[in-house]
């Protein structure tokens, strides 16, 4: 009895533990996905324009 | 020499970061400085033309928009440089006279960073003189919306070349909301960063080569943009925004140069040379 007891209390103990842990990441979305746009426009035919 | 040996450069270095997988976009206008070439320098705007696109796949360029320019030497000229998936040139609505159909690859899906793009190209309708009478063209308005019906389910990002002017694109992200960025080639002169119109942002690098622009994007879905770091406190509906922070560089003298593309270029230098020298009147 004690020990049915005893094991129902860990379980609750764990239970919230889990939920502490998961707290901050609540409300989140999962991760954005990275993306580099490397752009140019209008070279006009140039081979050495510099700014 | 400089430009684009710099390009090719900063380029490398850009793509090298780890964590950020590019893709690098000529938004269009790349070859001619004109609409029609004179007879006089035809040749050497065709030798110069050839060695761009070298120096443009060198630097790992894989499309571009067909801008008016483009044109300047004929469909036909451009048309030897289209060869998919090295190198694709993109119009929505340049079109063969006698088939109806597009002239260059109307859309480019591709895969970076598990992102799914789709980058589609305009060419301005009422900029373009075709003497030739070697294709016909659509405006935006017959084009774009039945191309972008579909691409919304299939794509994650949807990227629109343009080669219309900021007025006319403002006109295009009001009317077209499904697209997530538009880069402008309407040979306007100056940076402009990311202006958002609805939930588009239209972006524009300085002219002839001077500058080069980077969009680091934090993808959440099609839907609300907002810059990063910027100023104001995120609300909390922002939360699922997409974020995105814009840089121009100058492709300043210091930089050093691509050797690979330097060569290139100083090649292409030597065969406009070699030209015989048109004669004094």
């Amino acid at each position: 009895m004690n020990n049915k007891h005893g094991k129902s209390k860990l379980v609750l103990l764990l239970t919230l533990l889990a939920l502490v842990c998961l707290a901050p990441f609540a409300g989140k979305t999962a991760e954005a996905a990275g993306l580099r746009l490397i752009y140019s426009n209008d070279n006009l035919g140039e081979l050495d324009g510099c700014g | 020499m400089g430009g684009l040996s710099k390009k090719a450069f900063l380029i490398k270095g850009l793509i090298a970061e780890p964590g950020k997988p590019a893709l690098i976009v000529n938004g269009g206008n790349l070859l001619f400085k004109t609409d029609t070439l004179e007879p006089n320098t035809r040749d050497a705007a065709k030798i110069a033309a050839d060695g761009i696109m070298q120096a443009t796949r060198t630097m790992g360029g894989t499309m571009a928009g067909v801008g008016t320019r483009d044109l300047a030497a004929g469909i036909a000229f451009l048309q030897q440089y289209q060869k998919p998936p090295a190198f694709t040139w993109l119009s929505l609505n340049l079109i063969d006279p006698v088939t109806r159909k597009p002239l260059f690859t109307p859309v480019l899906l591709r895969e970076v960073g598990g992102l799914k793009i789709a980058v589609l190209a305009i060419t301005n309708h009422a900029a373009l003189q075709n003497k030739a009478g070697d294709f016909q063209v659509a405006t935006w308005q017959e084009t774009l919306p039945n191309a972008l019906a579909s691409l919304r389910q299939t794509a994650d990002i949807i990227v629109l070349l343009s080669n219309y002017d900021l007025a006319e694109n403002q006109a295009i992200a009001r009317a077209c909301t499904a697209i997530d960025l538009i880069l402008q080639t309407g040979h306007a002169v100056g940076n402009m960063s990311p202006l958002l119109i609805n939930q588009t942002l239209i972006a524009q690098a300085e002219i002839r080569g001077k500058y080069l622009g980077v969009l680091d994007i934090d993808w959440n879905g099609h839907g609300r943009w907002s810059e990063r770091n910027a100023p104001q406190a995120p609300l909390k509906s922002e939360q699922q925004s997409s974020t995105y922070a814009n840089r121009f560089i100058a492709l300043k003298l210091s930089i050093s140069n691509d050797p690979g593309v330097e060569a290139l270029i100083q090649q292409t230098q030597q065969r406009i040379d070699k030209l015989p020298k048109e004669l004094p009147r």
